[in-house]
């Protein structure tokens, strides 16, 4: 083996009130594909932006092939032969494939770009990742997800990369698409290229990874491992640290009532003939690949978004939402997936966020506000939804992912609900306020509130719904019981366009 | 050192919310020891008098730059609305008290215009719309007018913009211009009506984001129009006064007095990207500005000289902002961010 390509010793990378990393070690070795694995929030981000010179951690030392590592800024990176692909695209779509691939760094002659040469240079990268019949012209956003991560690779071929991070890059990928870029890892390692794969899917980590690493809560779970020694369970074990019973709580025997919501042939642009329905005390879960046409269904029955046909039932009365007033003044509500761009105004703090929905309630004699009862409410519920720092005049933006999360529900709490959509409600969230947002979901249902849950976690829709509708490519692809006679299999097959 | 910090930032915390005034009051000790006519009642009565105007308008600026927006059309609005009152009272004989409701009315049509070519015809910005309306509104106006001002106002239109509070009872109400007690007023009510009624608080939302405000249930277009129609309403109400100190509708009165108004608001700490400010700091803006302009004056600083301070002073005011809310290392941590990406 050698020198290890990149080794990290005892990384301590500290945010304000926060200890992201706490001496973490890491090693790649040349010419092999390690695996970065754990939990949202465990520390796989912060530890790539270290790597690459973004963050400045506090401790520890970094070694490249054996020599300190020098690294103050991206361009240092990118001299050392590092090229990260995020889970994001990072792209600009409008822009051209070759106009992409050299944006920031254009081969210039003589001050201007040289074409000719990138063009040329773009497509000889472009056929080793099987793009070979593609126009270097065509803008960006003509390109399939799955075409756009190639061209990534491309980029980070073209530029002699010996170590390329792959942040989670088979997301939003289908089937096929991921066993191609999974054989183009394992060709690109067999020529050399070590390669840093940060995944939530096991399966595929099993595949094709050499070593493992895996964090938990910004520290070491364990030593690094050779893959083929360990079981995927042992791999759970490592990033959880807890079995999946403790991470989805029971819930308190709830009485499943009467149907509360139907939905009939629910069509729309991106999805077509959608039809459910959820009772009270009920967890309806909703699963399905990224572009299913999930999030799209549930802002439509929001109002949020138009839907071309179909008919909503509240309570056996049919109902129209033109907008989300509408479904708000008939208690249906969405906590949208986006909690920073959709869910909070984040320059405004708790009172105005938690109480944004419920103005009306807070009105006296007079008609004006009783600001003084906004902040009285928000810090009992604060209280109740154990939201810390419980500091009502506190921005929203200076909370965590968790306690945001809280702010959001605590908004619709207010507006005495029956009906709650959570799209993703534990996006971004570390594992103990994951915990609490389980529980203050139960306690909903309790109260007699049904629930329809988006998840693209099977554990989260597995652990907590009572029925999984599934979704494939805007279609329904299935109710099922979660009552054990299901499992990720089945729900899996469906998911990705398959039949029991 | 820790404890140093937090003192530190609460210093920075008070300076944000305090800021304007303490330049003001930096200002006004500057220009009493330097001249020996600014702290008399007669100057400072002036200052009230020629404050008042631009202080309406800077409100209905500020309601505004509140939800992200810009009223670009505020000084023409204001002629605009003059004029009609003008034509109504001096050429058609209308009585004084309907001319006044016709000019606030003209003021808050004006700006129905500006709010529904926003949210109705979708255009992409306010800058873009009120530009336009700008030029239509001052169009309009030298049209109707042949360009040549309408004077001779009934006693009760004038009275808002020229008359005292008492007269010849010796006291310092003798002095004080009613138009600037009106803007007071006015100004009291517009923070209540910011801070203690829904529509306010959905201003401040739909400036603070867009989009969670519209998944909130809030209707956003309502709300984006309204604050058009409160500029105009505002600036009529400016124009009233106007109308009063000059004793004339002139039809090119709204030059230039956008600029005063966006500058009033901005330095007065609301953020241009909406969601964020208040009355008393567009208050303090408003009175800086004017201070400003009249110890220049005292100072015997050419009008030319003025427009270069001012400059300075709006620049000053918001890169202050910027480095008070960590704006220069956001910007700084975006690029690097930035550059992260398009290395990747």
């Amino acid at each position: 083996m050698g020198v290890p390509l990149l080794e990290m010793r005892n990384i301590t990378k500290m945010f304000p009130g926060v200890v992201a990393l706490s001496e973490v070690n890491l090693t790649v070795d040349q010419g092999e594909i390690h695996l970065l694995l754990g939990e949202n929030g465990a520390g796989k981000s912060t530890m790539i932006k270290t790597i690459i010179g973004i963050n400045k951690p506090e401790g520890g030392e970094m070694f490249w092939l054996g020599q300190p590592m020098k690294i103050n800024s991206l361009d240092d990176a990118y001299e050392l032969g590092i090229s990260v692909i995020y889970q994001e695209l990072s792209n600009i779509p409008c822009l051209s494939i070759v106009e992409n691939m050299y944006l920031g760094f254009e081969k210039r002659k003589s001050g201007f770009i040289d074409w000719k040469e990138q063009r040329a240079c773009a497509k000889k990268a472009l056929e080793r990742v099987g793009l070979s019949d593609i126009d270097v012209d065509m803008p960006m956003e003509k390109l399939g997800m799955g075409q756009r991560q190639l061209v990534e690779i491309a980029r980070a071929i073209d530029r002699n990369a010996k170590l390329i991070i792959m942040d989670e890059p088979t997301s939003s990928l289908s089937r096929k698409e991921i066993d191609f870029l999974m054989d183009l890892m394992l060709e690109l390692n067999s020529e050399g290229v070590s390669i840093l794969f940060i995944t939530h899917k096991l399966d595929e980590a099993k595949r094709v990874g050499d070593r493992v690493t895996v964090l938990r809560n910004g520290q070491n779970s364990g030593e690094t491992l050779q893959v083929k020694d360990v079981t995927e369970d042992d791999i759970i074990q490592m990033m959880v640290g807890r079995t999946l019973e403790e991470k989805y709580p029971k819930r308190k025997d709830v009485k499943i009532g009467k149907e509360v919501l139907r939905c009939e042939g629910l069509c729309a642009d991106k999805f077509d003939e959608v039809s459910f329905s959820v009772r009270s005390g009920e967890m309806l879960g909703v699963f399905g690949l990224v572009g299913a046409g999930r999030t799209e269904v549930m802002r439509a029955l929001f109002g949020a978004d138009a839907l071309a046909d179909g008919k909503i039932y509240l309570e056996e009365k049919e109902v129209i939402m033109k907008h989300p007033r509408d479904a708000i003044k008939q208690g249906v509500v969405l906590i949208t997936e986006n909690r920073k761009e959709e869910g909070l105004i984040l320059i405004h703090d708790v009172v105005e966020n938690g109480t944004l929905v419920t103005l009306e309630k807070f009105k006296r004699k007079g008609g004006l506000l009783d600001n003084k009862k906004r902040r009285e409410m928000v810090q009992k519920h604060g209280e109740a939804l154990n939201l810390r720092p419980l500091q009502p005049d506190k921005q929203s933006l200076n909370f965590s992912g968790g306690n945001q999360q809280k702010i959001v529900i605590m908004k619709w709490l207010l507006s005495g609900a029956k009906v709650f959509i959570f799209d993703e409600p534990t996006k971004g969230v570390d594992v103990g306020a994951k915990v609490e947002i389980y529980n203050i979901m139960n306690q909903l249902l309790e109260d007699g509130a049904a629930i329809i849950m988006v998840s693209s976690e099977m554990d989260e829709i597995l652990g907590m719904s009572d029925r999984v509708m599934v979704m494939y490519e805007g279609k329904e692809m299935g109710i099922v019981e979660n009552d054990g006679s299901v499992g990720q299999e089945e729900i899996l097959t469906l998911a990705t366009g398959g039949t029991l | 050192m820790k404890k140093e910090k937090t003192v530190g930032l609460q210093v920075r915390e008070i300076m944000g919310k305090a800021g304007p005034i303490i330049a003001l009051i930096l200002l006004c000790i500057f220009l009493t020891l330097k001249t020996d006519k600014f702290l008399t009642v007669n100057n400072i009565m002036n200052i009230a008098r020629q404050t008042s105007m631009s202080g309406f308008l800077a409100l209905g600026m500020m309601a505004c730059i509140l939800t992200a927006g810009i009223d670009l059309s505020v000084g023409f609005t204001m002629t605009l609305s003059t004029i009609v009152m003008a034509k109504c009272a001096v050429e058609m004989g209308l009585p004084p008290f309907l001319c006044i409701i016709i000019c606030v009315l003209t003021g808050a049509v004006l700006g129905l215009v500006n709010g529904l070519l926003l949210t109705k015809c979708k255009l992409p910005h306010p800058f873009i719309s009120t530009m336009g309306t700008q030029n239509i509104y001052k169009g309009i106006g030298l049209v109707i007018t042949g360009a040549t001002p309408i004077a001779g106002m009934p006693l009760m239109i004038s009275w808002a913009g020229s008359a005292t509070v008492t007269k010849s009872t010796g006291s310092i109400l003798d002095k004080m211009p009613v138009g600037f007690i009106l803007m007071l007023v006015v100004y009291v009510l517009f923070s209540i009506f910011l801070t203690y009624t829904r529509l306010g608080r959905h201003i401040y939302a739909v400036g603070g984001n867009m989009t969670t405000a519209g998944l909130s249930g809030i209707n956003v277009d309502f709300v984006r129009t309204s604050v058009y129609v409160i500029s105009g309403i505002m600036a009529s109400l400016g124009g009233i006064i106007a109308v009063g100190r000059s004793d004339s509708a002139y039809p090119l009165s709204g030059l230039l007095l956008d600029n005063d108004a966006i500058a009033a608001v901005i330095i007065g700490g609301t953020s241009f990207f909406g969601g964020k400010g208040n009355v008393l700091g567009t208050f303090s803006g408003v009175i800086l500005i004017s201070v400003l302009r009249n110890g220049l004056n005292l100072l015997k600083v050419s009008s030319d000289m003025q427009t270069i301070f001012l400059g300075v002073i709006i620049i000053i005011a918001v890169f202050i902002d910027v480095v008070r809310n960590g704006g220069f290392k956001r910007v700084k941590r975006m690029k690097k961010e930035g550059e992260a990406k398009a290395i990747a």
